[in-house]
């Protein structure tokens, strides 16, 4: 569906646009999602919480693999994962 | 109903993050005067009370370090800087002149706190820009809530935060339905792409522990759109943060949020887009809405209109963090880029905004579950204020499909 002239080349970042030590603190959406998912581990039943200890999530990429733990978690729940309760 | 209208099969909504209309697309407005961008002439008051113009210089990443703060007492702040918010009656309109002095208090830096006023060239924006002008820009696209991102995402999500204008959208007793579950409801399908599990999705604590089918990966979008699998409404997710692929590989965040590498972002989008784009099933009855959640304390020079109030809910003055100021949801948010990709779009199209008194249209994120409620369900009455007041925007899907010829494709793999 693409002709040559109609192609349009992507940029790539540079090397150093990988930085998974990042601090948290930095970050105020990741910093916020890890509290988010601290509620739902919470939530999980309890063979499936992960225990973490929050204080030791200090970058971007410590938060990345807890993040990554509690959604798997959640799909891994079999509906088991906290219910949200709607109002009547 | 047009030719577009009578084809569109799938609703697609990418929603990046936190960086102005100006900041992205002002640059535009020296191409097409149309596009309500920067004139360059803009200026804010630094901390010295020096004026601080906006000029072409931003940059990919390293810039907008530390990220800039963009909670509801710093946006007020970036609005209201000299200006009383109440003086009676409703509120006020914005100066729009606090950016630098905002993002001033961060670091004590006056030189720093200047770079809040620096827009990308056009050439450093190559896909977004590439789109802005072969489909529908929108000039009045604005942020929801004038706070940060979690408030502002839920009105995409269910065209209301209850109240919330903060990160804590911990909604549990929503009295509206989220987009993805009226469409299911109703015997339609809905999902959620975040990108994988180690960025997931931003709608945890509500959809994604409560409702975990309606999710699935970045991976798994691309998957069905090859496979002809694609939901009728997709709502897709970027990575949130620079971490470790399964793979060992590194998967560098693509949100675009300060300070991640905005290029990134850009090849992101571009896959979006080439995933629909090089697909003759989709292509054709497909309409992708690129859109950014808010604008991370990154300067725009258009004031936030006022707009019905998400009655009943307000924000006290410990909700907003600001003595004496109660928030009736009464005033937008600022405004965000924002795009409408189908080959049903005329090539050009530039949505007018506030600045056309007579024409313009003013849409927000609550015009998403309008639209896609409106064009799958039709009437559907348990909804907010703000949604039901809230525009949709199928109406620029044309009668004329245009050619592959005149449709970009970008030089990315899948």
């Amino acid at each position: 569906m693409a002709t040559p002239a109609n192609i349009i080349p992507v940029p790539k970042p540079g090397r150093n646009a990988f930085n998974p030590d990042r601090p948290l603190s930095r970050n105020a959406l990741v910093k916020a999602q890890v509290k988010h998912f601290q509620e739902a581990d919470k939530n999980l039943p309890p063979e499936l919480q992960t225990g973490m200890d929050m204080n030791s999530i200090t970058t971007e990429g410590q938060a990345a693999a807890y993040i990554r733990k509690v959604t798997e978690a959640i799909h891994n729940s079999g509906g088991r994962a906290g219910k949200v309760q709607r109002a009547g | 109903m047009t030719q577009g209208l009578q084809n569109l099969k799938h609703i697609v909504v990418l929603m990046m993050e936190n960086r102005s209309f100006d900041h992205m697309l002002g640059s535009l407005k020296a191409a097409d005067p149309r596009i309500n961008g920067l004139s360059g002439n803009e200026t804010n008051p630094d901390t010295k009370n020096e004026p601080a113009p906006v000029k072409p210089l931003a940059e990919w990443m390293s810039q907008l370090d530390p990220d800039p703060d963009h909670h509801f007492p710093a946006v007020h702040k970036q609005l209201y800087y000299g200006t009383p918010y109440y003086t009676g009656g409703p509120p006020n309109p914005p100066s729009m002149s606090g950016f630098v002095q905002s993002y001033f208090d961060q670091q004590k830096d006056v030189n720093h706190s200047r770079e809040i006023m620096y827009y990308f060239a056009q050439n450093k924006l190559p896909i977004l820009t590439t789109l802005a002008q072969s489909y529908a820009l929108f000039n009045g696209w604005f942020s929801s809530i004038p706070g940060p991102t979690l408030c502002n995402r839920a009105f995409a999500h269910y065209g209301s935060s209850f109240g919330q204008v903060s990160m804590d959208v911990f909604y549990y007793k929503k009295q509206y339905l989220s987009i993805y579950e009226r469409l299911v409801n109703a015997g339609h399908s809905a999902k959620i792409y975040y990108f994988d599990t180690a960025s997931s999705s931003l709608e945890v604590v509500n959809l994604l522990q409560d409702q975990p089918a309606l999710f699935g990966t970045y991976d798994q979008f691309l998957q069905d759109c090859k496979s002809g699998q694609l939901p009728q409404y997709s709502f897709v997710e970027p990575n949130y943060t620079d971490h470790t692929a399964d793979d060992g590989g590194e998967q560098i965040a693509s949100d675009q949020h300060p300070d991640h590498d905005v290029q990134q972002g850009e090849v992101f989008i571009a896959t979006v887009y080439n995933a629909i784009r090089q697909s003759p099933d989709l292509w054709p009855n497909t309409a992708l809405l690129i859109v950014y959640d808010e604008h991370g304390g990154t300067y725009d020079h258009v004031a936030p209109p006022p707009c019905t109030p998400d009655t009943p809910f307000s924000a006290t003055p410990d909700q907003t963090g600001i003595p004496g100021l109660t928030f009736l949801f009464d005033r937008l948010g600022l405004r965000v880029p924002a795009i409408l990709v189908s080959p049903w779009v005329a090539k050009g199209t530039v949505v007018p905004g506030p600045e056309d008194p007579v024409n313009g249209r003013v849409f927000e994120h609550a015009s998403i579950p309008a639209t896609a409620t409106s064009y799958f369900i039709g009437e559907y009455a348990p909804r907010s204020p703000r949604e039901q007041q809230a525009p949709t925007f199928l109406d620029l899907l044309s009668d004329e499909m245009r050619p592959d010829a005149d449709c970009p494709v970008f030089g990315v793999g899948n």
